[in-house]
């Protein structure tokens, strides 16, 4: 069953779902927090954390879903473009909202610990919130981690976050040359030799992409602070899943697990399945997957306990 | 470092001058989620949000949602929801068609109406959505109709979806068992379910959709009516003015400036509301 339900984390009131646990015997019982997919809202792509959310709590893991601050319907700014923010949450960005999730949800619940997932960009924050919450986190699910950093946007920007003076002068002489070309654009005798010049540059000078996929995850388009933050993750043996689709599957191979794969890690590759894990059956095999592997390695304590032992759920009943 | 100009209140993250409440209605034993936009001072009319189908509303919702507060900052009650079997909807996708979700937009437009009683409603729908008000319209419920990038029937927008699953699994490794474009159809037509892109299309979804149109345009009723062309060339179905030239970005804007697109229709919607208003006083007084 779920329902609506609204936390202040860090001054902003995140909008998000819960999903409740099908038992009601008063067992100690971890909670998973399934994270925003980069920028896509709290459902994910073809609804599969909403579906994800309602099996665990089926198999008696109540979850969450939480839309981060301007994301889906929590209110924030955002930056114009998308890279913009993925390089916010390669660098861990969200991983604060998180941390303060946590806290709100402890306040709240008696949970015993958190498992945290997602997908992509999800994945991402996750390892960061392992390593920044070690006796919170119990487990990580990772769908189709990304192990690149994102090229920058010039002149865009995270909404309130400082900049150097270097990327202000940059920022301002972007958006000189974006008001001057949306001017020229609207005039009539001047669009017509703009679009001939701009043709004329693309032929010589493609524009920059934002993502070049095909590149090798190292050198400079690998995000090091992810890799510094996961050997982290690493050392603590934090019970990790991973699941990922074919396409960038020696990437991540190479750059995650390099040697033998540690028994804590289960990495799984999904055939013929894209990134967002739509095609080829692949939601309904996640959503399996991650089911059985929280049943396996992240058991709920069958020892039966007193009211008194949980004031907190108490409070929450009487709420 | 120096600290930017821009000061966004990012870090409060609200819009005070906003008020949204999110809830479900009950429709058929689902869950109907909806979310209400509302502002400080009188409510001029309502509008009801009928976002686009399945994948696209994710890619279209950050700008969705800001429209929604900018109608509220206006004085107009703004509501948007997830149909059912979609998002944080509940129901089961592979039972739904249009003609249900059809009957989503008119449950929350009775919903609507209920918070702003003797208010005009206008129907604003988008992509497929806009087919979903059309259709209420025309069934007579709402005041008004505006509608953003119309395709010409539904089955247009499920074509264009299907074209992504094959693209799709053409990019998949060779091995992979890959159906033809007619195979697909084939599996609709023949009444089996297809899975497209995560989402489980039901043979009834497919047949309807050839049937659903856009409304007939100038309305028989006088009901004031617009549609607005979009230009969807970035993939992403990102906004754009659709007076000035289209820029062609990268990856597509997340969040790109639409302040004159919003308010352009911003006027237009509140016109459209004197004009209701006006015609109902004409009805009320004869």
């Amino acid at each position: 069953m779920r329902e609506l339900m609204q936390l202040e984390v860090l001054g902003v009131r995140l909008c998000g779902t819960r999903h409740r646990e099908s038992s009601s015997a008063p067992v100690r019982r971890p909670a998973t927090l399934v994270l925003n997919f980069g920028d896509i809202r709290r459902a994910g792509p073809a609804d599969l954390s909403a579906h994800l959310a309602d099996e665990l709590a089926d198999r008696g893991y109540p979850a969450f879903r939480f839309d981060l601050p301007g994301l889906g319907d929590t209110p924030g700014e955002l930056p114009e473009y998308q890279e913009t923010y993925w390089r916010f949450v390669e660098s861990g960005g969200q991983s604060r909202w998180v941390c303060g999730l946590i806290d709100a949800l402890k306040r709240r619940f008696a949970y015993e610990g958190f498992v945290v997932g997602g997908l992509c960009g999800g994945a991402t924050t996750a390892i960061y919130t392992a390593e920044a919450r070690p006796a919170d986190v119990v487990g990580i699910f990772l769908l189709e981690p990304s192990v690149r950093r994102t090229a920058e946007v010039p002149g865009d920007q995270m909404p309130g976050q400082p900049r150097s003076t270097r990327e202000v002068l940059v920022g301002y002489a972007s958006e000189t040359v974006a008001r001057t070309r949306r001017w020229a654009e609207s005039r009539p005798v001047i669009a017509p030799a703009l679009g001939a010049a701009v043709a004329l540059k693309r032929r010589f000078k493609p524009p920059v992409s934002g993502v070049d996929s095909e590149a090798p995850a190292h050198g400079a388009a690998l995000n090091e602070k992810l890799m510094k933050s996961w050997s982290a993750v690493r050392a603590m043996h934090v019970p990790t899943l991973m699941i990922h689709a074919p396409r960038f599957a020696r990437q991540i191979c190479d750059a995650m697990v390099p040697n033998t794969c540690p028994p804590e890690l289960e990495m799984i590759e999904l055939e013929h399945t894209n990134h967002l894990l739509t095609s080829g059956n692949g939601k309904s095999r996640t959503i399996e997957i991650v089911s059985r592997w929280m049943q396996e390695n992240i058991p709920l304590n069958r020892e039966t306990i007193m009211d008194s032992d949980i004031p907190m759920a108490a409070n929450e009943r009487a709420a | 470092m120096i600290k930017s100009k821009k000061t966004w209140d990012w870090a409060a993250g609200k819009s005070p001058a906003v008020e949204e409440v999110a809830g479900y209605l009950d429709q058929d034993g689902s869950q109907l989620y909806y979310v209400q936009s509302r502002g400080k001072g009188n409510i001029r009319g309502a509008v009801l949000l009928c976002g686009h189908f399945g994948r696209d509303y994710d890619y279209t919702l950050v700008n969705w949602n800001r429209w929604a507060r900018h109608l509220a900052r206006n004085g107009v009650l703004a509501m948007r929801f997830d149909y059912r079997g979609v998002g944080e909807s509940t129901g089961d996708f592979r039972r739904m068609g249009l003609t249900q979700w059809v009957a989503d937009v008119e449950l929350c437009s009775k919903h609507l109406l209920k918070q702003a009683p003797g208010t005009p409603l206008v129907l604003h729908g988008l992509g497929l959505g806009a087919l979903l008000a059309g259709r209420a319209l025309e069934r007579g419920v709402g005041d008004g109709l505006l509608m953003w990038a119309p395709p010409t029937s539904a089955r247009e927008v499920l074509m264009a979806w299907l074209r992504h699953r094959l693209a799709g699994e053409f990019s998949l490794s060779r091995s992979a068992k890959r159906m033809t474009r007619q195979q697909c159809i084939d599996e609709l037509e023949q009444g089996r379910h297809l899975d497209v892109e995560g989402y489980s299309w039901s043979p009834e979804l497919w047949r309807e959709s050839v049937e659903f149109l856009p409304p007939k345009v100038p309305d028989r009723r006088g009901r004031p009516m617009r549609s607005v062309e979009m230009d969807d060339r970035s993939g992403t179905m990102a906004f754009v003015n659709p007076v000035m030239a289209v820029r062609h970005v990268p990856m597509g804007d997340l969040s790109p400036r639409s302040g004159a697109f919003f308010q352009e229709n911003l006027e237009w919607i509140l016109r459209a509301m004197d004009e209701i208003e006006a015609s109902h006083a004409r009805i009320d007084a004869a």
